[in-house]
């Protein structure tokens, strides 16, 4: 049966003038970049009176080997988001804008320790003990993964780093 | 026949002022000028009125047979709720948009042999298998391109609702 590693959520916070649309597109050049099996879950905008309010889902998954795979999923909310046109005429985005990451390392995504009690022990004894070693590996490497998305969304937010 | 999920159901919602005829025939265009028209069925449609405005759903199906083995199959849903007409002004002419909260929701799935003609028995066997093994190593390719279908479709309708895209 899969067993999931969950990797500390980290969330991101800002409130400022920022360029959404080029973080938005570099975030998913990203996922493109790193061969992750992208998906847009949820795209949802409401105008209101005070700003556009935003909520984006985003998942993202990689087969690392037969065993292991890395999941990103990401969520980004936004409220009170107005459009405004810069000096040189480009447009950026001014309001609240929170973001979710959360990775997990997904250990035999292919089910192959299921069924009956005695492979879900097998299971069990091989996640915990023969794999250990490729699994705190595994786990250092999504979370630098992580680290470097984290990073390209605080210099789009100019965000101290 | 067996079914692939290609996409989980890829979800836009919009609370705003659109033209909602004019993304109606726009995505019924974008479905005919990628060949997915042929077989576009709408399932069902519905409509209601509330307080609030007009409340619509639509169902819409369609597929497309990459070859006699392997089908494209998606599934748009719409929800409509609490729709009303509003005039705006844009330049000296008044035109009328629609107002409300819009769901679209895209689901698409490879179907592999979807008339179930290569089950095959003692007699075809041999036929099939050496079929199916050839088949199998196109089926990531055909994922992938009904893959870039649907997310080309869902850029669309994204920019037409002038929402942000990748």
């Amino acid at each position: 049966m899969a067993k999931e590693v969950l990797i500390p959520k980290t969330v991101i916070v800002q409130e400022a003038v920022f360029d959404f649309s080029g973080l938005y597109k570099d975030m998913k050049a990203w996922f493109d970049q790193k061969l992750y099996n992208f998906h847009e879950l949820r795209n949802e905008q409401k105008e209101s009176a005070r700003g556009t309010e935003l909520e984006i889902e985003w998942a993202g998954e990689r087969e690392i080997d037969n065993y292991f795979k890395f999941k990103i999923v990401i969520l980004i909310m936004g409220s009170d988001i107005d459009k405004l046109q810069a000096e040189e005429g480009s447009i950026v985005y001014q309001g609240n804008l929170k973001i979710f990451i959360e990775g997990t390392l997904i250990m035999d995504y292919k089910d192959k320790f299921k069924d009956e009690k005695f492979t879900e022990f097998l299971g069990k004894i091989y996640n915990d003990v023969i794999m250990i070693k490729k699994r705190k590996n595994y786990e250092i490497r999504l979370s630098e993964e992580i680290a470097e998305l984290k990073k390209l969304i605080r210099e789009h937010l100019q965000l101290y780093q | 026949m067996k079914e692939f999920d290609i996409v989980p159901s890829l979800k836009i919602k919009r609370v705003a002022v659109f033209d909602l005829i004019g993304l109606y025939k726009m995505m019924r265009e974008w479905l005919d000028i990628n060949g997915l028209i042929k077989n576009f069925k709408e399932e069902s449609y519905g409509e209601g009125t509330t307080p609030r405005g007009k409340d619509i759903t639509i169902d819409w199906t369609t597929y497309h047979d990459v070859s006699s083995y392997v089908r494209f199959k998606i599934r748009v849903t719409f929800l409509i709720v609490g729709i009303n007409k509003v005039e705006l002004q844009k330049g000296h002419k008044k035109i009328e948009m629609d107002k409300g909260n819009l769901e679209i929701r895209i689901d698409g799935k490879v179907v592999y042999d979807p008339e179930d003609k290569y089950k095959g028995n003692f007699l075809t066997f041999p036929f099939t298998a050496l079929y199916e093994i050839k088949m199998r190593k196109r089926l990531d390719a055909y994922k992938l391109e009904l893959y870039k279908t649907l997310y080309a479709f869902h850029k669309e309708i994204k920019l037409y609702l002038d929402m942000h895209e990748f």
